[in-house]
């Protein structure tokens, strides 16, 4: 599934957009993203599916497009 | 309302059918906050004067440094050193004598907000850190205020329209309802730290300038409940919808 990063997750992982393959939570798709990118971690960020701002757990699917975002501070 | 002068000056934007005298009269008579007088907040100030909006009101405890004129394009280098506040109240009154700029030269704290962001109608939100932006959005909340918030970093910007009461009286998202967390301020990663190209802040704060302007007038549909994320390296536009929590 495509999973969309923006701002400073977008700088660690060095693109806007991956492919990501078997998980079908977004619990799943968040502990694969921190343990191959532990800088990550460091962030606050929200997760979205298909452009709605999710809060908990939710299950997704191949199609779903997620992304992760985090707050901009600069002015 | 007008002078001969300033319905010259705000003719081609009176002709339109949206916005029409009806239009230009709201906007005279609104109170508008920019709290930031930075990337921003420039060219917010700019396009907000230049419309006609009577009463602008700018808080910044900031000096121009000549790092910040590749972005923050009111001033220019004989300002080096000066504080923004006071500068930018004086470029837009140049900008357009009939508006009222007032400048508040001090830092916004949890003890001034209130007061300050009581006296105006919409506030932008044109800051800097991560600090700045909690106390905006639980003041406006407090106040019953919309605030519009701007934020970049490098080349991507976001937009969105907080505790915004639409016309069925139900208020939009806040800021807190988007980001619950404060990040740490050891990570506020700033212009400062990470550098930012100039056009960025010039297009998220015009945008912002221009939801003031659609919310003052009532037209269009306000970027509420939906954040916008620009990203100036490769066009593209995505948003997030939220819900007020």
């Amino acid at each position: 599934m495509n999973v969309l990063l923006f701002g400073v997750l977008a700088d660690i992982v060095k693109t806007q957009r991956i492919d990501i393959e078997s998980v079908s939570t977004t619990d799943e798709l968040i502990e694969l993203m921190e343990e191959k990118y532990p800088e990550i971690k460091n962030y606050n960020y929200q997760i979205a599916v298909n452009q709605k701002q999710i809060e908990g757990n939710c299950v997704i699917s191949e199609n779903d497009e997620i992304a992760l975002l985090p707050p901009f501070a600069g002015g | 309302m007008f002078t001969n002068e300033e319905l010259i000056q705000y003719n081609k934007q009176m002709i339109l059918p949206e916005i029409k005298i009806s239009g230009q009269e709201k906007l005279k008579l609104a109170r508008v906050l920019v709290i930031g007088a930075g990337g921003l907040g420039c060219p917010a100030l700019q396009y907000l004067s230049a419309a006609g909006i009577g009463t602008i009101g700018i808080i910044d405890f900031d000096l121009i440094d000549a790092s910040n004129l590749h972005r923050q394009v009111l001033y220019t280098i004989n300002d080096v050193g000066k504080p923004k506040a006071i500068v930018a109240a004086d470029k837009i009154r140049k900008i357009n004598p009939h508006i009222t700029a007032i400048e508040i030269y001090e830092k916004l704290t949890t003890e001034n907000a209130l007061n300050i962001i009581s006296n105006y109608d919409i506030i932008i939100d044109a800051t800097d850190n991560f600090g700045s932006r909690y106390i905006i959005n639980d003041t406006c909340v407090a106040a019953n205020k919309p605030f519009v918030y701007g934020g970049i970093h490098k080349f991507e910007g976001q937009l969105c329209v907080f505790n915004y009461k639409n016309e069925n009286g139900e208020y939009g998202a806040t800021y807190r309802s988007v980001f619950p967390e404060k990040q740490g301020d050891e990570i506020n990663l700033t212009c400062l730290d990470i550098g930012v190209i100039g056009v960025l802040p010039g297009i998220i704060g015009t945008m912002q300038a221009a939801e003031a302007i659609k919310i003052i007038t009532g037209i269009g549909e306000v970027c509420s409940s939906k954040l916008l994320i620009y990203n100036a390296l490769y066009n593209t536009v995505n948003y997030l919808t939220v819900k007020r929590t």
